[in-house]
């Protein structure tokens, strides 16, 4: 397995992933649906796949079997568990990462077979408790 | 919206109609009562003069200790052959007074009660002598559970929102609030933003928010800072407005997941 993580969405999130993971010298490929943003992706170097990363079919065009993790960006859950389902049958040992914003679904995600799953509100509250609390 | 060539209805301002009329209405039926009352009894009751008719009225409807018409219908029973029926109309206007004097008095209290606002003087002591008060400025889905883990924690906070229509949330959860636009120095100050040491803009836009920022630095110089923005480009500017931290929820959310695949692929 190589060192490629897929990325699904260029929102705000997949975009700091990306970022971050790019300053880690790994190979990020970006799924995204918005054809306008392919140029400005790609100048931010990195690779890019313009299509549904819900499909089965965009999963697979993304060589899915041989990346070492994927991560679910959309910024609507019920996609980014659709995309945890389809890349857990697609490649079971794939590490799969996740944002939610219901924190009442998560037990899906996991059930799904989401490694990671992180709430952006609830990440954003406990930054907020630890300054407090400083 | 909808109906802008309907006609529009007058606003009634009850508030200020319905007491000054209902006042004098129930004057007027306990004058009337009173004075027919009376007439009836010296009608009854011949011997005595209207006087004596008025006096034992007004102790029986108004229970002023005194000899009241019954006396006076008993010590007559046998003389002139009046019975317990002349007690009657005495019987009923004293019904109707005691209603109509103690709706008055009832309304007067609610009235009294309605006016004193307990839950904003309570929420302004709370302010004034909690010794530590957080304030957070703007109610939305950030506040909401920043609120909850402040409660759980029992640390005390203030809520600020322009929207008066959360008012049965915040009752609801028991929260101190103040309703007003944060971006005012007033409201703040109301908020208790001199003697709280810190405040969280958590709105969902960054415009209400840095602008909250610059009138929360400038009203106190010392006062922690926090505040929400939704794009990263916007942490800059709030540092240099006078944040001490300012969260993106995203950008966090995006660095955490990194990280765990960082880790997670060593």
């Amino acid at each position: 397995m190589d060192n490629r993580v897929i990325v699904c969405g260029f929102g705000a999130v997949g975009r700091k992933v990306a970022d971050v993971l790019k300053d880690h010298d790994m190979k990020v490929l970006v799924i995204e649906l918005d054809p306008f943003q392919k140029d400005n992706i790609r100048e931010l170097g990195y690779d890019v796949l313009i299509g549904d990363a819900t499909s089965a079919q965009t999963l697979k065009k993304a060589n899915i079997k041989t990346a070492r993790a994927i991560v679910a960006a959309i910024d609507n859950d019920a996609k980014n568990l659709f995309i945890v389902l389809t890349a857990h049958q697609l490649n079971n040992d794939i590490f799969i990462a996740t944002r939610t914003k219901d924190e009442m679904v998560t037990e899906k995600f996991i059930e799904a077979g989401a490694n990671y799953i992180v709430n952006s509100l609830k990440s954003a509250t406990n930054e907020i408790m630890n300054e407090l609390l400083k | 919206m909808n109906g802008d060539n309907l006609p529009r209805a007058k606003p009634i301002n009850l508030q200020e109609k319905i007491p000054i009329n209902y006042i004098t209405f129930l004057i007027i039926i306990v004058i009337l009562a009173s004075i027919i009352t009376t007439l009836v009894l010296k009608n009854l009751v011949q011997h005595i003069s209207y006087y004596a008719a008025a006096y034992f009225t007004i102790t029986t409807l108004f229970d002023v200790v005194g000899v009241d018409a019954a006396a006076i219908v008993f010590s007559s029973l046998h003389t002139s052959g009046i019975g317990f029926e002349t007690l009657f109309p005495i019987l009923i206007a004293d019904g109707i007074i005691k209603i109509v004097i103690l709706g008055f008095v009832l309304a007067g209290v609610v009235d009294l009660i309605t006016n004193i606002h307990i839950r904003e003087h309570l929420i302004k002591f709370r302010i004034k002598h909690s010794k530590e008060i957080i304030i957070i400025a703007g109610y939305g889905v950030l506040s909401e559970k920043l609120c909850d883990m402040f409660s759980l924690k029992k640390i005390n906070f203030v809520v600020i929102d322009s929207h008066t229509e959360k008012r049965d949330i915040f009752l609801s959860k028991g929260y101190n609030y103040v309703f007003g636009n944060f971006t005012e120095s007033r409201v703040l100050e109301e908020a208790g933003i001199n003697k709280s040491n810190t405040i969280i803009f958590a709105t969902s836009s960054d415009f209400e928010n840095i602008l909250g920022v610059m009138v929360a630095r400038d009203t106190n110089s010392q006062i922690k800072i926090i505040a929400r923005a939704a794009e990263e480009s916007t942490i800059e500017k709030m540092h240099y407005v006078g944040a001490n931290l300012c969260v993106v929820p995203e950008t966090v959310s995006g660095f955490n997941i990194a990280n765990a695949i960082i880790k997670g692929l060593r």
